[in-house]
């Protein structure tokens, strides 16, 4: 039975290495936002970086609930009124990516434009 | 108004159509009296309305990632039922513990499915806007719904009467994998797992966003691009469900031979 526990303690201790691991490499995630009002988003076109994972951060200004869809992204996300959701993109080729509102399809809509940044 | 209507009516409910299509065929050796009909449908909109009235709180619940959460634990709990009762109905007669796996199944199912439905009613019935579009959507959406899901059944049917058979077993595996499938893509979008490397792209072909890309997602869990933990879930699913499926079978009643001895039959 003792022999099983320096074997437990480095399991334990490489869980928590991955889990710190991941929680350092979900810190370095840039955010972008985006906002809701009038049943339109805005900004209309967002850049974000190729090949990165980054975070989502969209607000709903208006008093009733939107759906974020993308069938580009590979989204769909319900964001209540004034409140704000949270959804992960990427890492993504460049590309045009078009998003809209499930609930008002011909206001709400816009693009996540991927660029590769810094290129030299 | 009136088509947005229908494609979220389809988008949403015509996953549970299809579900109670298929147990429908699969669980044909069940008999359904009104009091389970009428208990499925009491805890399923008990359910339902429960949930809507605790999605915007879960919305700021685990950083965000609530919705997303509870609604892959009630995917697994309706899969996971779904998959046991089907294994009882394999080794075991006992009708009573199917049926109840089977209400545990559509209950959580049909709550993930039709509170998405619920949000967007509530918005437009709020401003009692465009009701006459929704209600005229609603009425198509169900009609849309139910032909389909009658041709299936009959389909089915007919499938599970011929040489063909299997292949009834095959689309019940192969609707379990898709919605278990999928559920990696809702844990992707909360960064709980990894999922980038896309195989391939069938968009050209069918595109998600098209009736055939509804219609084959709720049926089949089709995705134009998958990722490789897509399509790993996907096809562990499957292999899970069919190993079962050979495993677990009724043992052959035995016969008494002339000696007095037995043996089993087939």
């Amino acid at each position: 039975m003792n022999s099983s526990k320096p074997g437990v303690i480095n399991t334990i201790s490489l869980l928590l290495l991955i889990f710190t691991f991941e929680l350092f490499a979900k810190s370095s995630i840039k955010e972008f936002h985006l906002s809701l009002e009038q049943h339109v988003f805005s900004p209309a076109e967002l850049t974000i970086p190729a090949d990165e994972k980054v975070k989502l951060i969209i607000h709903n200004l208006d008093n009733e609930a939107e759906e974020f869809d993308s069938f580009d992204l590979n989204r769909e996300k319900v964001i209540f009124p004034r409140k704000s959701a949270v959804i992960y993109v990427g890492p993504l080729p460049p590309g045009r990516y078009e998003y809209f509102g499930e609930y008002n399809p011909t206001s709400a809509k816009g693009v996540i434009v991927v660029e590769v940044q810094n290129a030299r | 108004m009136l088509v947005n209507t229908i494609i979220l009516f389809l988008r949403d409910l015509l996953p549970i159509f299809i579900l109670l299509g298929i147990i429908a065929v699969v669980f044909k050796h069940l008999t359904f009296s009104l009091t389970f009909v009428v208990i499925t449908l009491c805890c399923a909109s008990a359910g339902v309305i429960g949930y809507f009235h605790l999605l915007p709180a879960l919305s700021d619940a685990y950083m965000g990632s609530g919705i997303e959460l509870s609604q892959v634990i009630l995917i697994l709990i309706s899969m996971v039922s779904l998959l046991t009762a089907y294994v009882l109905s394999r080794i075991e007669s006992h009708s009573r513990i199917q049926k109840v796996f089977l209400l545990f199944a559509i209950t959580a199912f049909v709550i993930v499915r039709a509170s998405a439905f619920i949000i967007f009613l509530d918005g437009y019935l709020m401003k009692q806007e465009f009701t006459s579009n929704i209600i005229v959507g609603i009425a198509l959406g169900t009609g849309i719904c139910l032909s389909l899901v009658a041709l299936l059944y009959f389909l089915l049917l007919w499938l599970q009467a011929s040489k063909l058979a299997f292949t009834v077993t095959l689309l019940f595996a192969l609707f379990i994998a898709g919605q278990v499938a999928h559920s990696s893509i809702i844990l992707h979008q909360i960064n709980l797992i990894d999922s980038s490397i896309r195989l391939w792209d069938s968009s050209p072909v069918i595109r998600d966003a098209s009736e055939y890309g509804h219609f084959f997602k709720a049926l089949l869990g089709y995705e134009a691009r998958p990722t490789l933990v897509f399509a790993l879930s996907y096809l562990l699913t499957v292999l899970l469900i069919l190993i079962l499926h050979w495993r677990c079978r009724r043992p052959a009643p035995s016969i008494p031979m002339a000696t007095g001895g037995t043996k089993n039959a087939g």
